[in-house]
């Protein structure tokens, strides 16, 4: 149960016999590119039983499309006959792990589940897959020291992003957002050997060919399917998530149409290539995938400036002559790009 | 702190140290992502070597 669901009621688990079906069709396809299949929950360890029961009947079955398990988890279900089943399927199964970042912060977002996690077997089963990090009103002020721990958990690649569907309205967490990137800057700064997190991964020089992207592959490459086998551009617009209405008129959106995902005012923004968003976020709470929270659009920009800030200091620093011909490349169309929206980001007056 | 005359410098350097892209046979490009391709829990397991793919999805969880 997610605390995006707009319906809670709902106690019921995929049908065995029509996953079954629904998989074996998409595999039976031989595709290009991999097919990922998502447990999606609630936690989905809850029904662990039946997933075993999926996976193996899937693994018999030699389909020919390459494909891979995976699946989100909080993580206090995985434990003994779940653990040893996952480390011996690590390879076909890959489960990410939701953490919130320290101990008070995991407390305060996910319910006292800190001390229910083995994180170890986490790094160790799945070294490289990313963990789930996300920021809420009540730990955004422990936003660097939450990133910090995680970083000495082990976990090289850390997915960090603002809460969706909840309100950032308070000026107050502008501030509080620049201090915590900016302490987290320091930190990389002094760690250069640290891959940073995702907050700091932006590519600023899609900014120079206004490039328009689309941030995740709703309703084009992902199929998400409800226990009744029914098929949506993701889970958030199940019915159980935005509502039957809502659900129903989704239908109509067609998600390749720029214009549908693309608000007027966006459109008009210089940062629109480099800035995230959730379509179907912007569905439940403005009605349209293309509106934007204009809140987090604030709580962006900051992020943007001080992230410039610290890729514009890592790269004037750098020893030319130690970096490859495509890392050079690569660093300066990122200073081409921030030299081009420095005056929007007000960089200059940055103390 | 930011500096602009600094940044066009270092552009320079680095626009002088670049080698041309032919003579290293292969071409130059712009990386921003997995351009989609992500799994709906938007941790997924998008492995692209740029990376970045799937942000900004709201599934807070």
């Amino acid at each position: 149960m997610y605390c995006y669901e707009h319906d809670k009621s709902c106690q019921d688990t995929f049908d065995l016999e029509m996953a079954k079906k629904t998989i074996s069709a998409v595999l039976k396809q031989k595709t290009e590119g991999d097919t990922i299949i998502n447990f999606h929950g609630g936690e989905p360890f809850l029904s662990f039983e039946k997933i075993k029961v999926l996976c193996e009947w899937v693994w018999g079955q030699n389909f020919p499309n390459k494909h891979l398990f995976f699946a989100t988890s909080n993580g206090t279900l995985i434990h003994g006959e779940i653990q040893n089943w996952l480390a011996q399927h690590k390879e076909q199964f890959v489960v990410g792990l939701s953490l919130d970042g320290n101990k008070k912060m995991q407390n305060l977002n996910r319910t006292d589940s800190f001390d229910k996690i083995d994180i170890p077997f986490f790094v160790k089963t799945w070294p490289k897959q990313g963990v789930k990090m996300t920021v809420s009103q009540q730990t955004i002020s422990d936003l660097a020291d939450g990133v910090i721990f995680i970083h000495e958990c082990g976990f090289v690649d850390i997915r960090t992003n603002l809460a969706e569907m909840t309100d950032w309205s308070d000026s107050k967490y502008l501030d509080i957002y620049r201090k915590q990137l900016r302490k987290l800057a320091q930190f990389y700064l002094e760690h250069p050997e640290i891959q940073p997190c995702s907050l700091f991964n932006v590519k600023f020089a899609g900014i120079l060919n206004n490039d328009i992207r689309k941030w995740c592959g709703v309703g084009t490459e992902m199929q998400a399917i409800d226990i009744d086998g029914r098929r949506y551009p993701c889970h958030l617009f199940f019915e159980s998530v935005c509502g039957k209405d809502k659900s129903k008129k989704a239908k109509s959106i067609d998600f390749r149409d720029p214009n549908q995902y693309i608000s007027q005012v966006c459109g008009l923004c210089e940062l629109l290539p480099i800035c995230p968003t959730c379509y179907g976020s912007n569905y439940i709470s403005r009605g349209k995938i293309g509106l934007r929270d204009p809140d987090l659009c604030k709580l962006n920009k900051i992020r943007f400036s001080e992230v410039a800030l610290y890729q514009y200091q890592k790269i004037v620093n750098t020893d030319i002559a130690k970096l490859s011909n495509e890392e050079r490349y690569n660093d300066l169309r990122t200073l081409e790009a921030i030299e081009k929206i420095h005056e929007v980001l007000d960089l200059s007056k940055l103390k | 702190m930011f500096d602009l005359l600094k940044l066009i410098q270092m552009k320079e350097r680095l626009q002088l140290s670049l080698v041309c892209a032919t003579e290293l046979n292969y071409s130059y490009r712009d990386c921003y992502g997995c351009e989609g391709d992500c799994s709906g829990s938007c941790s997924g397991t998008c492995d692209d070597t740029c990376s970045g793919g799937c942000e900004g999805c709201g599934t807070n969880g």
